[in-house]
């Protein structure tokens, strides 16, 4: 009896352990638009590879009402996705803010899940395509960018990055490879940064697609709006939220804050920055252009074809055109212009660096480069 | 140790502003970029990059050679060599006075240079009476705006080469190169009016840009006529060119209007056989070559 009490003892000391200093709780609702997805699931995974292959999950038990789940985590980064069942129509979700740190805290985290999409893939033009919908209706605006797997966390412009035009229709001629294919909008064109309240973030289940030699591929991406549930509610929908909505949206993910720039991600060892600023021909500050900056390591000129490459940092210039940009070190050939993810436009102000005859710039680990100036005027008159 | 000192003395004296040469100068230009306005004249060498900076304009003035060295530091067996405006450019010369743009080698061929290249520029770009040699592309133009007439694109790997820009090309012979005209985007407004195009491989090559990956086309290719109306082929002649006179390339799947043009013939079967469109390949769109001049065109080419 002694032994058991013991043995008793040391497990709830051995739980509590597990309970305070490991696993957070997070809990949340899975909605599809129109109400709580009954029966759905949530799973997390460690990398977007076991998200691939479905290895390592982990998976989510049922919340106290329809819809709601619960799922306890070690501390750390995961890709959650979502899915639920509906009269033999399957719905999937993939959080847009993926990875997402889950720290010792409880955290409220909804999804909104979509009907899923097929791939087809046949032989044809070499590439993807497809089309960007939300509610069933093409995107007018925003951006699709097609990304390698190892553009991990699928963040910034990728490999390719098109407009939508208004038939929200897309096209990447790609190379053999596996890429995984995301579309946003955002409510304010011009930017950048993690998506905002309102945002569309568009993905597919499909993801990530092999692109085959000689093989066209199509499939839609559907789209749902970051923490907003009622824009994506059907109108004849009853709001779930009831009385503990202010609660819940102090917990949600309305603050998370993750840099969005092309290499996503921390620096490993010491950083550089580059700072300075934008003006016009007549050397006023130009603030609310963007500044990007392209590795220009592997290649001893400058090419055109070297801005369709992805930007390693990008920022934006302050009120007085300041900016300042955090990379690796090495070159850079860096631009300021108006727009990120489009080919310059007519009437557009555009800039390269003019420093060198390259339009590069070097920098080193633990370096600060500041003063550095780039001079932007409106393009094609 | 001596070149460099003159290039060094050069490339500084270069740099200040409003600086003409007289005309017994020889200037060696390595890697630098101008940042005033700048007036050249006389025999000017390129060995390397030169940056027309963006606020700065170059002025050429007629009779003044342009020679560009060829350097290959990116080992693709094309020259280095080019001269890069972001400001603006204006080299106007004259029918007894032409610029002449061409390699500084002794043995020239084509690809010596890289180009003249005309990126994102804020100004009416103008060239006129230019002559241009041995480069890869002669003239290319991207995002930006130029006129270009009286002009000839001679043993170039292209004539010249333009994307998303304003572009008026006209009264220019273009010949004995392997493309006389590449027109990649396929957007404008573009007018190719009056020019020779004759003895190139191809003539006139219309081409989406399959390279361009940030947007650089519509998106989806669906073969609507997006661009109609802002590309005008008209009164050229465009004949005897080896392979074909226009070639529609890969994807470029709109039909294009190309008529009122002199294509050495005026049976419409003999010029659809100088044509690569949808007639040779079903994914292509087609070249609408009606109606059809039914004579050369007696003012096409350098006045």
């Amino acid at each position: 009896m002694k032994a058991f009490l013991h043995q008793s003892f040391c497990f709830l000391v051995g739980l509590m352990f597990v309970t305070t200093a490991g696993a957070a709780t997070i809990e949340g609702i899975v909605l599809t638009d129109s109400g709580p997805a009954e029966g759905a699931k949530v799973v997390a995974y460690r990398t977007f590879a076991d998200l691939t292959a479905k290895a390592n999950a982990v998976v989510s038990v049922e919340g106290g009402k329809p819809g709601q789940y619960r799922i306890d985590l070690d501390p750390g980064k995961y890709y959650l996705t979502a899915s639920s069942q509906r009269q033999g129509q399957s719905f999937f979700a993939y959080h847009g803010l993926n990875p997402i740190t889950i720290a010792d805290a409880y955290q409220w985290i909804p999804f909104f899940v979509l009907p899923e999409t097929k791939l087809n893939c046949e032989v044809g033009y070499q590439g993807i395509g497809g089309r960007v919908l939300y509610k069933e209706t093409p995107l007018r605006h925003g951006s699709v960018t097609a990304y390698r797997l190892d553009d991990e966390p699928f963040r910034g412009m990728g490999v390719l990055t098109n407009s939508l035009p208004a038939e929200g229709t897309f096209w990447f001629d790609l190379t053999p490879g596996r890429y995984v294919v995301i579309a946003r909008q955002r409510q304010e064109p011009d930017a950048i940064g993690p998506l905002k309240k309102g945002d569309l973030f568009c993905y597919t289940p499909t993801n990530p697609i092999e692109v085959n030699p000689a093989h066209a591929c199509q499939v839609d991406l559907r789209c749902y709006p970051r923490d907003d549930l009622d824009h994506f509610l059907s109108q004849d929908v009853l709001d779930p939220r009831g009385k503990r909505l202010a609660a819940r949206k102090d917990s949600s993910l309305e603050k998370a804050s993750i840099q969005e720039t092309g290499r996503g991600g921390a620096i490993d060892g010491p950083i550089a920055i580059i700072a300075g600023r934008v003006i016009n021909l007549d050397g006023q500050p130009m603030p609310g252009l963007v500044v990007s900056a392209y590795p220009a390591d592997a290649l001893p000129l400058f090419q055109m074809y070297v801005l369709r490459f992805k930007a390693d940092s990008i920022a934006k210039t302050d009120d007085k055109g300041f900016y300042r940009l955090e990379m690796r070190p090495g070159s850079y050939y860096l631009v300021a212009r108006e727009k990120v993810g489009d080919a310059p436009n007519e009437g557009e102000h555009y800039g390269l660096y003019e420093g060198s005859a390259n339009h590069s710039l070097s920098v080193q680990g633990g370096e600060t480069k500041t003063g550095v100036q780039i001079v932007v005027e409106s393009i094609m008159p | 140790m001596i070149l460099r000192t003159v290039l060094l003395i050069a490339s500084l004296l270069f740099c200040l502003p409003g600086l003409a040469l007289a005309d017994s100068a020889e200037l060696v230009l390595a890697d630098v970029v101008l940042h005033e306005d700048t007036v050249w004249r006389g025999t000017i060498t390129v060995d390397g990059v030169v940056v027309v900076g963006r606020g700065a304009v170059l002025t050429i003035e007629p009779g003044t050679t342009v020679r560009f060295r060829y350097r290959d530091r990116n080992h693709d067996a094309i020259g280095d060599s080019e001269l890069r405006v972001l400001g603006g450019i204006r080299a106007q010369g004259t029918a007894e006075r032409p610029i002449v743009f061409t390699s500084a080698e002794p043995n020239p061929s084509p690809k010596d240079w890289s180009y003249l290249l005309i990126f994102t520029s804020g100004k009416k770009n103008q060239l006129e009476y230019c002559q241009f040699s041995y480069a890869f592309s002669g003239l290319q133009v991207h995002f930006s705006t130029a006129e270009v007439h009286d002009c000839l694109f001679r043993e170039n790997q292209e004539g010249l080469r333009f994307g998303r820009a304003k572009m008026s090309l006209h009264h220019c012979l273009i010949t004995q190169n392997t493309i006389g005209v590449r027109f990649t985007r396929m957007e404008g407004p573009v007018e190719i009016q009056h020019n020779e195009i004759n003895n190139n491989q191809t003539g006139v090559f219309l081409v989406p840009s399959g390279q361009n990956i940030v947007d650089f086309f519509e998106p989806g290719r669906t073969g609507k006529p997006w661009n109609e109306g802002h590309l005008d082929i008209s009164a050229n002649n465009i004949r005897s060119n080896r392979e074909y006179n226009l070639k529609l390339g890969a994807k470029q799947r709109w039909d294009l209007q190309v008529g009122r043009n002199w294509w050495g013939t005026s049976t419409a079967t003999a010029v659809a056989g100088t044509i690569f469109d949808q007639q040779r390949d079903a994914e292509l769109g087609r070249a609408l070559i009606e109606p059809l001049a039914l004579k050369s065109i007696p003012d096409a080419g350098i006045r």
